[in-house]
């Protein structure tokens, strides 16, 4: 089969671009005296709180930037599943590029989190091995700064965004894939 | 239900143990904190406050908040429970769990590293056991296992897997030989 799979038909919904602001809101709640502190220090606040009055356009401004920022990483993202390797390319000024062979896939994990049930998306992410290991926290905390995880990293690939049926159905090709190409040397897996 | 919750079921005490082991904790410290804290505020303040009446009120609020929190925590775990599926398919094992943030891991037998039952205090308490996997990745193995099987379900889990596992690896090992 020679069917190659790219991510025009499992694309990354638009509305996922909306999430990082999400996860922003209760950071920045969170941290808004210290925020008001700092940018009161950065403006040279005088006693009569005048600098108070630049932090609604300072938060639209980052608000702005994260949503900015967020639509670069999407358009910058690709993935493509060929017939024995999965080619996948990230990067807004550094590229990346990474080809993972079926072979090598331990793991497809599907996941949803609150923001994902409301719209009816869906994160998919398969691993691999790989000599530079990020535990679980570690990824909990770089989903915190931006927001959700999208790409690759270490030994993870995610797919954030992706519709319900769009993530089964990709998981289904991944499967089959994993199965029409198994690994040649028995070093690596069992 | 899928075939493999009807051969190796869920036992229903994973309700009570979970909900237990969430809630004790919690239940325990609101009991002994209150007290230790009005001793601690009487102590303090030159005033004697009404010791006894403060006492009785605020445990009979705490005591109503234990409460409601064993309750709605049953109920998400019984609701846990329900959403709760795995499946043995042909060629690979798929663990889904979670009802606000629903994840699910899919683990081709070719990948499974290892197989392995343990239980917590609460599990001993209540005589079930934790069914874990693992591929060679980390989260794996803290994402792949199905919690709250008896020891029957338990076995016939681990045997089951074990059995696929190694058919996999010696019809991999023919196929390698036959070329």
């Amino acid at each position: 089969m020679g069917k190659i799979v790219s991510e025009k038909e499992y694309p990354i919904q638009k509305i996922w671009l909306v999430k990082p602001l999400f996860a922003l809101v209760p950071f920045m709640l969170t941290f808004s005296l210290i925020f008001l502190y700092i940018i009161g220090v950065m403006f040279n606040v005088r006693s009569d709180g005048t600098s108070v009055k630049y932090f609604p356009f300072i938060t639209v401004g980052v608000l702005f930037f994260v949503l900015f920022s967020a639509i670069l990483r999407r358009l910058t993202f690709h993935y493509l599943f060929e017939d024995k390797v999965i080619t996948l390319r990230q990067g807004i000024l550094s590229k990346q590029q990474r080809q993972l062979p079926y072979g090598v896939i331990q793991n497809i994990l599907i996941r949803q989190d609150v923001f994902d049930r409301l719209f009816n998306l869906s994160s998919l992410s398969f691993e691999n091995v790989s000599t530079q290991i990020l535990t679980e926290s570690d990824y909990r905390k770089v989903k915190a700064w931006i927001g959700d995880l999208m790409g690759f990293r270490a030994s993870r690939v995610d797919i954030p965004g992706l519709s319900k049926a769009d993530a089964e159905n990709l998981k289904s090709l991944i499967l089959e894939k994993i199965k029409e190409n198994p690994i040649e040397d028995s070093q690596s897996g069992l | 239900m899928s075939r493999t919750r009807e051969q190796f079921p869920l036992s229903p005490r994973k309700i009570t143990k979970k909900t237990l082991a969430s809630t004790v904790w919690g239940t325990v410290a609101l009991l002994i904190l209150y007290p230790v804290l009005l001793f601690y505020l009487n102590t303090l303040s030159s005033v004697g406050i009404n010791l006894s009446d403060y006492f009785s009120k605020g445990m009979l609020i705490i005591v109503g908040i234990i409460i409601l929190h064993i309750i709605l925590m049953y109920l998400y775990q019984t609701w846990y429970f329900n959403t709760y599926f795995y499946d043995l398919t042909n060629d690979y094992i798929v663990i889904k769990k979670g009802v606000i943030t629903p994840r699910e891991i899919t683990i081709p037998y070719e990948r499974i590293q290892d197989v392995y039952v343990d239980q917590d205090i609460f599990d001993r308490i209540f005589r079930l056991y934790d069914v874990h996997l693992s591929s060679a990745t980390v989260s794996s193995g803290t994402e792949a296992h199905i919690d709250g099987v008896e020891k029957q379900a338990a076995e016939g889990l681990r045997a089951a897997l074990l059995n696929t596992v190694t058919e996999r690896i010696s019809k991999h090992r023919e196929n390698k030989l036959s070329r």
